[in-house]
């Protein structure tokens, strides 16, 4: 089964159609790069994806369940991905805390182990509100949120933005040793290096 | 827990911005209901008997209640929470509810002025209210302005942080101005007052419910002037500067609406002095406010200020009549022209 499925995908914001019959597919194990110039349609992808902006067209199937099916179908993909997100940020009012143990219960999983805590530092961050982190801080605390479970499927939009170097080699590793596990993980971002490091397959976005 | 969090991030803004609604509402009806010999029934009959006078009743509250039910039927606050695993009716039931229940004064307007009848006028109004709240209008193409000068660059940056930020705050300001401008009326109509009385008494109205209507505005104002200070300051645009150029923009704003709330009492009572007693009011209070509004830090300060400055307004008016407006207009002036730079 594959991780992830994308089927002639359509979505049209405001008017504009931002992806046209987009075909794409993740394995488990595999880490797909999404790249493209700004404005190409990344985060509008990963936001249909993830099960946040409704598509025009298409079917997206991750770990065999429709994102946007029947509503046993949509709780069951959503279970099995984690988001990360770029332009639909968690509620500012939420703690990191708090935001862990959203997902931890919505997924029926346990919050952020000692291992991952430690990696991403999330113990600095575990008290403040959202509203009130750096970029940085933001994108580690929904990386924390991201990766419970693990997830089938991780659905990263530019996660590397705002890390400092020693966040940046912890993501990379976080990101091989969950493909190593046999999961896949779908990157947007715009660091050819990031790409590299954690040995993507890259499909590009016109 | 989702539910919770879904709460949290969709009905809480929604009822915070329900609640200059209701204040508005609140004050209007304590003029039009308190001690006027109006009751409900009066105006919800009016309104379903002559079809000009409902389609003006309803459009005000569609004004007034969209920006609202905006925020329940697109659920934008809570994008990210699409993205767990959740059951899709919870939240249905509870966005229906808080439509229902945020539209109070609207709902014991009709049922106390209609009965049943009036819950399926409100029912009928209410599907409007979800097809203009889930409306997505399309963007429009952005051109690239041409300001001759300084200060009136910076006016266009706080026009467009008003309309980019604020445009729920403009469409519920206008409804509220409309609403400022039918309880005048109601008002001097049923004390039978003509002249100078009336232009003061409606004006005074105009100038009290007016509050909540600016209130929404002001706070993106002051977030445009904080955050501009330091680029104003880059291309060398004095403090004072900055300050006359906020002070136009609130007057500018202000004044439009009483200039709303004013031309509809001009309709219904054909009192012409009210138009320009309202404008002075109105230019009084908004200068005063922009005086707070220069220095400002917090909200409350904001909301303070305004209410004490349409009490200062009414407060001339009272004790001098429609001439108070000059008045007003003359504090106001004093107040803006005499705050410190720095």
């Amino acid at each position: 089964m594959t991780a992830l499925r994308v089927e002639h995908l359509v979505v049209r914001r405001g008017g504009r159609t931002v992806i046209d019959g987009l075909d794409l597919t993740a394995a488990p194990g595999e880490i797909v790069g999404v790249v493209g110039k700004n404005g190409c349609g990344k985060s509008t992808l990963l936001m249909a994806i993830a099960g946040v902006l409704e598509p025009t067209d298409g079917r997206i199937v991750v770990a065999g369940a429709s994102v946007w099916g029947s509503t046993r179908e949509r709780t069951r993909a959503r279970t099995a991905l984690g988001y990360v997100p770029e332009g639909a940020d968690a509620p500012g009012f939420l703690r990191a805390s708090e935001l862990w143990a959203l997902c931890a219960a919505a997924r029926r999983t346990t919050p952020p182990s000692p291992a991952l805590i430690e990696q991403l530092g999330l113990d600095e961050v575990a008290e403040l509100a959202l509203e009130r982190m750096s970029l940085g801080q933001r994108r580690r605390a929904c990386l924390g949120a991201a990766l419970l479970g693990p997830p089938a499927l991780l659905v990263l939009d530019e996660p590397d933005n705002g890390l400092d170097v020693r966040r940046l080699e912890a993501l990379v590793r976080l990101l091989r040793e969950h493909a190593a596990a046999g999961h896949a993980a779908i990157v947007s971002t715009h660091d050819q290096s990031l790409i590299d490091q954690i040995g993507a397959r890259i499909v590009p976005l016109t | 827990m989702w539910l919770s969090v879904w709460t949290r991030a969709v009905i809480a803004p929604a009822t915070r911005r329900a609640l200059a609604v209701w204040c508005g509402a609140g004050i209007v009806a304590a003029v039009i209901f308190g001690g006027n010999a109006m009751a409900p029934g009066d105006l919800t009959g009016v309104a379903l008997h002559d079809p000009a006078a409902g389609a003006v009743l309803a459009v005000t509250w569609l004004l007034l209640f969209v920006p609202t039910a905006r925020i329940i039927v697109r659920g934008d606050g809570a994008l990210y929470l699409r993205a767990l695993p959740h059951r899709e009716w919870p939240p249905r039931v509870v966005a229906t509810a808080a439509l229902v229940v945020l539209q109070l004064p609207w709902l014991a307007l009709w049922i106390a002025g209609e009965g049943v009848r009036g819950l399926v006028v409100v029912a009928v109004v209410t599907v409007p209210v979800i097809a203009l709240g889930a409306w997505r209008p399309r963007r429009a193409r952005a051109r690239v302005p041409h300001w001759r000068g300084p200060l009136r660059a910076l006016a266009g940056i706080y026009v467009r942080g008003l309309a980019r930020k604020a445009g729920d705050a403009l469409v519920r300001g206008a409804g509220l101005a409309v609403l400022a401008g039918i309880a005048g009326s109601l008002l001097v109509r049923n004390n039978g007052l003509d002249g100078a009385h009336a232009a003061a008494l409606a004006s005074s109205v105009i100038a009290v419910v007016l509050v909540p209507a600016v209130v929404g505005l002001l706070l993106p104002l002051r977030d445009a002037h904080r955050t501009s200070a330091a680029l104003a300051a880059s291309l060398g645009i004095s403090e004072r500067a900055r300050i006359a150029v906020l002070a136009s923009v609130v007057a500018g704003v202000h004044v439009l609406a009483a200039l709303i709330g004013a031309l509809i009492v001009l309709a219904m009572t054909h009192v012409a002095l009210v138009v320009p007693v309202s404008l002075a009011t109105g230019l009084g209070a908004s200068l005063l406010t922009a005086r707070v509004l220069a220095r400002a830090r917090d909200a409350t300060r904001i909301v303070v200020a305004s209410i004490v400055t349409a009490a200062i307004c009414v407060v001339w008016l009272g004790w001098l009549g429609a001439i108070g407006s000059v008045f007003a207009a003359v504090t106001g002036l004093v107040a803006v022209l005499s705050t410190r730079a720095g």
